[in-house]
């Protein structure tokens, strides 16, 4: 068959994106596929019309991959690509509404505050600030709204912290969330098709538990899959995980991270595109699982040109 | 065309190789097959590269050369942007950006296969298949029917059987923890994209080196000494190389005796070699805060306990380093080395005075410790009064010197040296002999050309114009568009400016929001081991032109403005993003890192 893998692009994850979709050529050509490798730019259409493609294997991170520009562009071209729709990939990669949808579905997610720029350029936003923070208590954790990996998220132990903390995640979204610190453990539900894989657990293993640079790093940071998890516990981290993957609309696969405390699994934000590189966590899910990477790379295509078979 | 050329041709062929090398003998045999496991591995080295980059680390990794090339390669190339050497090399900014055009290129060097039929086939099929660069052709030598060599099936390195890096872990040795932040590391990446105005490097820029000069001088060798060009040499390196090496030492008025020299790959290697030969795991390396964002990884893959002290704008504090050393005593703790730039300091781009050499170098000998003075830009000065290096002050008892040809000539080349006291030399020289057996022939004999035709010093006087005006261009701009709270050096020589914003500005997060201003910078954290320097960015300016500088500047100076606005609001304290000129008192050269 013939597969466009789309990488790279002008996102902050280029860098990722280049290491997943290179390994996921390598898993196609294996398996037998007439492999179409497409570094995204301006002549993405223009190529992939000359080239007509079967199917397009999207393994892009971060904003114009995963946020559902490529994907809207492939609906338009009538080719089935691998991952959520366009809407569901909108919805994951914004998580004030990927919390907001969460929040509907009556799933359990750490209370939040949302700001845009503007709210602070013009409406004085600023003034309300010693209110939320009152709410959300400290730590306190400062995401931009749209952003992959890390990048841009910071703690803020106090309130003099806030400004500062702002003025870097607004560095990479024009909004961004301040959200309630749970404290509990890092857990990430991969789903394929509609079955979830073995539970990853992030145990950091030195530094400052609030530098979030130390997480998803070898070394800093242990992965243990499946994570060591009571069966009461493993079902309702799956379960959480799997009607967030619904109430999304994802489709194909995703990732779900949640924090687990003694209370429940707390939502924090599902990945559309998660990464496929040596190191990432949705391969070590199906690996866990029985799947090889072939089998893994296999299966997504399935699941894009026959979505009925989920 | 240009990069699909050198994806089509450059890239190495495996078969080739082996097909062309019948003769071995032992010493050829391990070297080659070691060249091929490093051609299957340098993915995975390029990722330890990155990573180093990322860790702040990089500038450099040695012999990173071989890396690039081809399209599948050039792409992920592209991405790390690693470079280089010690004030030396292209720091993060990239081996794949062209100084000159600024343009990407794939390393490989397109067009040097001579078969013009070939070419000509793949050009037609080009055209008839409509490709563009990231297509892959059959080989030349496929087209051309060649060779009867079969077609390897995967030019990448096959990820058969790989499992996650995670299960490697167990495997890797202590020394590899220097691995940082991966999210840097990608963002990184990004600045080595054709559109962005990259001020990250440490490029020099070789476009002025004249290309029939460079003819000329290839010609005489292949003519005059194709054999021995193309041969090992001896591990020290040539005496004619040294004798050229006299002379730019020489320039500088020191003169060492020729035998206490290695010629080695590039002054990165020098750095490497010294710490090998000195350091044990856990032993203390004192380098100036910040520092040579290159020398970090190099410090750390030995497992030294690295400790900054922090610079002004006249260098390394020593009274502080006296201060530190006292203290170490009183642990029972000796440093083995003081790693030192003098001289328009890679990153900060201040010059140690006279006076705190003199210091320094009485503290070396008074403790019997080792200065190891890297000096890659001394001969680069547009102003000011030349100082004697901490070597000619010292007489080479307790100073190493390190130097380079890579920012008077090319860093292509990968050609250094090291000054060393005899004893020291010795272990240094079997170090070397581990690591490479020998620095490269064929631009040793390139250099002793080059230093025949005596111009060697009017090519420098050239790229010291130049660089003035760079330097010039950015000071202004800086000037005309940072906020007043900032501060900058103003170096009188070197590649670099360092500058320092308010504290609330991170300059990493900054980057990221340059990027989309397709503009870059190292962040300071680079420089430091310690997460430090957060809020201060290093800026080069010989690998651009002074269009792209006041460019470059101008958008950088306006994400800041937007932050420092943000700020205010945040925080009710309205503060002007606008830069006050007059109101500026005259420039901090230079601003002690936050902490200090």
């Amino acid at each position: 068959m013939k597969v466009a893998v789309l990488k790279g692009g002008r996102s902050l994850e280029r860098g990722v994106s280049l290491r997943s979709g290179a390994r996921v050529e390598d898993a196609l050509e294996r398996l037998g596929h007439e492999v179409l490798p497409i570094d995204v730019g301006p002549d993405l259409v223009e190529r992939l019309v000359a080239k007509q493609p079967e199917v397009a294997f999207v393994a892009m991170h971060g904003v114009g991959g995963e946020d559902g520009t490529v994907q809207e562009l492939l609906e338009i071209l009538g080719i089935p690509f691998t991952g959520p729709s366009a809407a569901a990939c909108a919805r994951c990669m914004d998580k004030v509404q990927a919390k907001d949808a969460i929040e509907e579905a009556g799933l359990p997610t750490p209370d939040w505050f949302a700001f845009n720029q503007t709210a602070f350029r013009e409406f004085g936003a600023a003034d309300a600030l010693g209110r939320l923070e009152e709410t959300l208590g400290f730590p306190l954790v400062v995401k931009p709204s749209r952003g992959g990996s890390s990048l841009g998220v910071r703690f803020a132990r106090s309130a003099g912290e806030v400004p500062q903390a702002l003025v870097s995640a607004f560095s990479y979204d024009d909004r961004v969330l301040l959200e309630r610190f749970v404290d509990g453990r890092e857990l990430a539900v991969s789903i394929l098709g509609d079955q979830p894989l073995p539970v990853v657990e992030a145990i950091l293993l030195e530094g400052d538990r609030y530098d979030f640079e130390a997480r998803y790093e070898i070394g800093r940071t242990r992965f243990v899959c499946p994570a060591e998890l009571s069966d009461a516990e493993e079902r309702a981290v799956t379960e959480a995980a799997l009607d967030t993957y619904r109430a999304l609309g994802c489709s194909g696969f995703a990732r779900i991270d949640l924090i687990l405390d003694e209370e429940s699994p707390w939502l924090l934000e599902a990945n559309a595109i998660p990464g496929l590189t040596d190191t990432s966590l949705l391969p070590q899910a199906a690996e866990a699982a029985g799947l090889s990477f072939e089998q893994l790379v296999e299966r997504i295509l399935d699941l894009a040109l026959h979505p009925a078979t989920a | 065309m240009f990069a699909l050329g050198a994806a089509v041709t450059g890239d190495p062929q495996p078969g080739q190789r082996e097909q062309n090398d019948d003769h071995g003998r032992g010493d050829e045999q391990r070297d080659r097959d070691h060249d091929q496991r490093r051609q299957g591995d340098d993915e995975g080295q390029r990722g330890t590269a990155a990573a180093l980059a990322a860790a702040g680390a990089v500038d450099e990794v040695a012999d990173h050369d071989a890396a690039e090339g081809g399209t599948d390669r050039g792409e992920q190339g592209a991405d790390d942007p690693v470079d280089q050497e010690p004030g030396h090399e292209a720091d993060y900014g990239g081996e794949n950006r062209h100084p000159a055009t600024g343009g990407s290129v794939g390393a490989g060097g397109a067009g040097e296969h001579a078969d013009r039929d070939a070419d000509a086939e793949v050009l037609e099929e080009v055209h008839a298949r409509n490709l563009t660069t990231c297509d892959r052709l059959a080989s030349i030598r496929h087209t051309s029917g060649m060779a009867e060599v079969p077609e390897p099936t995967h030019r990448r390195r096959s990820h058969a059987g790989t499992r996650d890096l995670e299960r490697y872990a167990g495997l890797f040795a202590e020394r590899t923890k220097v691995m940082r932040s991966s999210a840097m590391r990608d963002l990184m990446a990004i600045t080595a994209r054709p559109e962005v105005i990259s001020l990250a490097g440490g490029l020099p820029d070789t476009s002025t080196f004249p290309p029939q000069s460079f003819a000329a001088q290839m010609t005489r060798i292949a003519q005059e000494s194709a054999a021995e060009a193309l041969q090992y040499g001896p591990t020290e390196g040539f005496e004619e190389t040294k004798d050229c090496i006299l002379e730019v030492m020489g320039a500088e008025g020191m003169l060492p005796d020729p035998d206490d020299i290695i010629i080695t790959t590039g002054g990165q290697q020098g750095i490497d070699l010294v710490t090998k030969t000195l350091v044990d795991p856990g032993d203390v390396v004192i380098c100036e805060a910040p520092t040579y964002p290159g020398a970090v990884p190099v410090f750390c893959s030995y497992q030294a306990d690295v400790v900054q002290v922090e610079c002004d704008e006249d260098g390394m504090d020593i009274e502080v380093l006296e201060q530190l050393l006292g203290e170490l005593r009183s642990e029972g703790r000796r440093p083995k080395f003081i790693y030192s730039v003098p001289t328009f300091q890679n990153p900060a781009g201040v010059t140690m005075s006279l006076q705190r050499r003199q210091r320094l170098v009485e503290l070396a000998r008074a403790n019997e410790i080792l200065v190891v003075e890297d000096n890659p830009y001394g001969l680069l000065r547009y102003g000011g009064e030349p100082l004697p290096p901490l070597y000619q002050l010292d007489g080479g008892d307790f100073v190493i010197y390190i130097g380079t040809f890579s920012k008077i000539l090319s860093p292509g080349i990968r050609l250094g040296w090291t000054v060393a006291p005899p004893p020291v030399l010795e272990k240094i020289v079997l170090g070397k002999q581990a690591t490479d057996l020998c620095t490269s022939t064929l631009t040793q004999y390139f250099v002793r050309e080059y230093f025949a035709e005596r111009r060697w010093q009017r090519y420098i006087d050239d790229l010291v114009e130049i660089y003035r005006r760079r330097r010039d261009v950015m000071l202004e701009a800086l000037r005309n568009n940072f906020p007043a709270e900032a501060t900058w050096t103003e170096p009188e020589g070197g590649l670099f400016i360092w500058a320092t914003l308010p504290d609330y500005i991170d300059t990493s997060d900054l980057l990221a929001k340059a990027l989309r201003a397709d503009v870059a910078f190292v962040p300071g954290q680079a420089a430091y081991v310690d997460g430090r320097g957060r809020h201060s960015m290093r800026l080069n300016f010989s690998g651009v032109s002074e269009e792209e500088i006041r460019e470059g500047v101008r958008r950088i100076g306006e994400v800041i403005a937007e932050q420092v606005e943000l700020y205010g609001t945040l925080t009710g304290e309205q503060r002007l993003p606008e830069p006050a000129e007059e109101a500026r008192p005259n420039v901090v050269p230079f601003r002690k890192a936050e902490g200090a």
